[in-house]
């Protein structure tokens, strides 16, 4: 039976041992054609790690760079928004993103308390802890419930835990951008996206028409069309086609 | 009293016909804005609120051969107002083909000199038409006014009409058109933004304004308001462009009230048409026009063709011509024409295997309003992989619409000297060499992410809606509900009410063990059962005192009481007391019962 057991961790350690070299190797090479001025190769090998491995930051931000170099800006962009998505206190991502805007001729959008917060205090931290407080205070509040001694002390320190526990994990649910950036969506259309009234193509219906790497929310999509709202609030309809989610579809 | 009331009447005519005699101004109108040589067309000069005027019996300009024909006086009245006008009417026969820039007419009324406005006149060749340069504010000879021909006005106030520059187009081809709204120059009013149009199977460019005109229809003077644009068929077969309508608020002429009617009838006449106007919300539609659309032609279709349709030409230019080692030069490459600049792809480079080429920038500059004539130029950045002597070629093929054949551009290499440079990449590439043969050295590589920043989240999902952080959290507080139900069920079997119906369980369970147990445990059991049901198993001494103070019959205390004396004989007396018999067991029973709980 031990020996059975040592076989089966034996094996599952081989696995792991020749996994992670696979997915190392494609950012490997990923940075290798980018230190040899290879950038689309690059671009290839990034994206094909990003598909295998889990999504990071930092993977994001080379994929970015590697875009750049290779004169796709919008996906550049689109690779630095994705990079603050998983980081938002990544500062590089943040100046890639902001200096390509500028060269897509999309203006800055104006930051709200939330993501000056997510820029300051990470997101899943904050849950666990929120999360590790609420517990607490649950628990103490049983023991308060259950013991006749220090019932008011007790009670106290519940309370207090509960209530901070409860306002982290609500905190990081308001500032997470993975939460409220969820339905974001960039127009990579290199001649921009017509916004429509109604969900026609009809030109007199249009209200104007979104420079390339802009950004709008996704409200709901019909058929071919995208219900979107822009930054400044107005809403419309876009054709699906030129336009790609943040969050890349699983 | 009828010479009198003609007096009056004349004289409140006059009165009125004198006060209108205060706004003069002078408008001229072309017939046609467009022409041919040898085909003269009309300038009208219009003179309101003037009974006489002085106007230049011909105008002097090269090319043009302008000369007065007549002239004619008009009097209108609108709602008591009366306005006059003198039209005079000179014939323009053109001798030369060209854009001609009529200068203002002066005219003399009184001791003031008015002017008109100028006018503008397209004459092409009669046997040369050339296709338009855009589309100019004034129709051209390929876009004629009316589509072909004079408007025609019917006699009406107001009327619209699309003119398309063709009738037969292809698919993605862009087409230029303008709808026009014609009102009478006597009609007052407002007139609406822009039109509106909505169809299907095309695109229609944002409406651009034109300058309002004059120009004369069937003798009279319109005011033309016109709006340009662009259509591009999106599917072959026919295709109809449905009305486009434009709203508008006219004075247009009405009936007059009750009983004016009959005061003019007194003098033997009717009141003067036009006296009378309504102010009317009007909607006024150009026609549906038909257009024939055809598929691109398959044949000849050149492999890089991409989509441009119309009529173009190429010119090229790179910068610097001297470029130093890995340092990029820039091909710029300009396609000027009319045509569909939007759905336009960027040309190829021909040879360009010995050079690093990245997709061009492009730019248009559009030259008219419909974004149908202008240049898009794109630039090509281009690092040589070798020394380089010459650019690599560039080639553009569009689609001739007015013959129906795919053109090919090319423009020859471009002398230029680039050499093959010691590039960001090269130079890590060499230092790769030098690596595996001289030093372990690592080769000196730059870091994407300075630091090796790999922080931030790892999913695309927050934690906070995370499977595993959700299953973790449910599990806790299934915890945390059974620990409360726990705590809640030791409370309640602590409780007074708990522990009586514990005892009473427990004294259910002891008679009914009773009333199956041996004949000789049956009176200590008994007294068990007793002293549970008063409560006092500490102390059965008690058990005497509380038995007589039951709330039960005295039969009842009887046989209770019995029961004790019963088991102290028992326990106590040497050679025995007779065990209770059947009847006196079941009288116990019985007893035992009916003691509340």
């Amino acid at each position: 039976m031990r020996n059975s057991s040592f076989i089966v961790l034996i094996a599952i350690f081989c696995l792991f041992s020749t996994v992670s070299p696979m997915r190392g190797d494609d950012l490997e090479q990923a940075r290798d054609r980018f230190a040899h001025g290879e950038y689309d190769s690059a671009v290839t090998f990034f994206e094909k790690h990003l598909q295998s491995a889990r999504p990071s930051s930092s993977a994001y931000y080379e994929l970015g760079q590697a875009l750049q170099k290779s004169e796709k800006e919008a996906e550049a962009a689109l690779a630095y928004r994705r990079s603050l998505l998983l980081d938002p206190r990544f500062t590089l991502a943040a100046e890639a993103l902001r200096e390509g805007n500028a060269r897509l001729g999309v203006s800055p959008s104006v930051s709200g308390w939330q993501v000056r917060w997510a820029e300051k205090v990470p997101s899943d931290p904050t849950v666990l802890f929120g999360a590790l407080a609420f517990w607490f205070g649950a628990f103490f509040l049983l023991a308060a419930f259950a013991l006749s001694k220090k019932r008011t002390l007790l009670f106290s320190l519940a309370s207090v835990l509960l209530v901070a526990g409860l306002a982290f994990c609500l905190l990081a649910a308001f500032t997470d951008p993975r939460i409220f950036e969820a339905r974001q969506a960039m127009v990579m259309s290199l001649s921009g996206a017509p916004l429509y009234k109604v969900p026609s193509e009809d030109a007199s219906e249009k209200i104007t028409t979104l420079n390339q790497g802009s950004t709008v929310k996704i409200l709901s999509a019909r058929g071919r069309w995208f219900h979107v709202e822009l930054p400044g609030g107005q809403r419309g309809w876009f054709l699906q086609e030129g336009i790609t989610p943040v969050i890349p579809s699983a | 009293m009828h010479r009198l009331s003609s007096f009056f009447v004349a004289a409140f005519a006059f009165f009125l016909f004198g006060i209108s005699l205060f706004a003069q101004d002078a408008t001229a109108g072309l017939s046609s804005p467009a022409t041919v040589v040898g085909r003269p067309v009309e300038i009208v000069v219009t003179v309101r609120d003037a009974r006489s005027a002085e106007v230049p019996q011909s105008l002097n300009l090269p090319g043009l051969r302008i000369e007065l024909l007549g002239r004619s006086t008009r009097f209108e009245m609108n709602n008591f107002k009366i306005t006059s006008s003198l039209t005079y009417t000179y014939s323009v026969l053109p001798q030369q083909a060209g854009e001609f820039d009529i200068p203002a007419v002066e005219v003399r009324v009184g001791d003031k000199t008015l002017k008109t406005n100028p006018l503008r006149l397209s004459v092409a060749d009669a046997s040369t038409m050339q296709p338009p340069q855009g589309l100019p504010s004034a129709p051209s000879p390929q876009m004629p006014p009316s589509g072909g021909q004079v408007p025609r006005s019917n006699g009406r106030p107001y009327f619209g009409e699309l003119v398309l520059s063709k009738k037969k187009a292809y698919v993605g081809e862009v087409i230029p058109a303008e709808f026009r709204y014609y009102f009478n120059s006597s009609v007052g009013g407002e007139v609406g933004d822009r039109p509106n149009l909505v169809g299907e199977g095309f695109t229609v460019q944002k409406l651009a304004n034109v300058p309002k005109r004059e120009q004369i229809v069937n003798g009279e003077n319109y005011i033309v308001f016109a709006f340009q644009t662009a259509i591009t068929p999106a599917k072959s077969g026919p295709l109809e462009i449905p009305p486009a309508k434009l709203e508008a608020r006219l004075q247009l002429p009405g009936s007059a009230p009750a009983g004016f009617d009959d005061f003019f009838r007194q003098f033997g006449g009717v009141a003067p048409p036009g006296m009378f106007t309504n102010m009317q919300e009007v909607a006024i539609e150009t026609a549906p026009t038909s257009l024939e659309i055809s598929p691109l032609p398959k044949s000849g279709r050149p492999d890089d063709f991409s989509g441009a349709i119309g009529k173009f030409k190429m010119e090229a230019s790179v910068s610097p011509k001297k470029a130093g080692p890995g340092d990029p030069v820039t091909l710029r490459v300009v396609i000027s024409g009319q045509g569909s600049f939007e759905a336009m792809g960027a040309p190829v480079l021909v040879g360009d295997d010995e050079w690093r080429s990245y997709p061009p920038s492009e730019k248009f500059q559009s030259s008219d309003s419909i974004s149908y004539s202008g240049e898009k130029a794109y630039e090509f950045l281009l690092v040589a992989r070798t020394d380089q002597q010459q650019t690599p070629g560039i080639r553009f093929s569009y689609l001739d619409p007015d013959t129906g054949n795919y053109e090919i551009l090319t423009q020859n290499p471009l002398p230029v000297q680039a050499r093959a440079g010691q590039s960001p990449a090269q130079t890590t590439e060499a230092a790769l060499e030098q690596k595996k043969t001289d030093a372990p050295e690592p080769a000196p590589r730059p870091s994407l992410a300075p630091g090796g920043k790999a922080g931030g989240a790892s999913s695309w999902t927050s934690i906070l809606v995370h499977p595993a952080f959700l299953i973790a959290n449910a599990s806790l507080g299934v915890i945390w509900i059974l620990v409360l139900l726990m705590i809640l069920i030791r409370r309640q079997a602590a409780s007074p009410s708990g522990l009586r119906r514990k005892k009473i369980q427990r004294l259910k369970a002891a008679l009914t063990g009773l009333e199956s147990c041996p004949e000789k445990e049956f009176t200590s059991r008994a007294v068990a059962c007793l002293l549970t049901a008063l409560g006092t198993e500490s102390n059965p001494l008690e058990a005497d005192a509380l038995v007589a103070g039951l709330t039960v019959d005295d039969q009842t205390k009887s046989q209770l009481a019995n029961l004790l004396s019963l088991d102290e004989e028992l326990k106590y007396s040497v050679g025995g007391a007779t065990l209770p018999d059947r009847d006196t067991r079941a009288k116990i029973l019985s007893a035992l019962k009916k003691i509340p709980a």
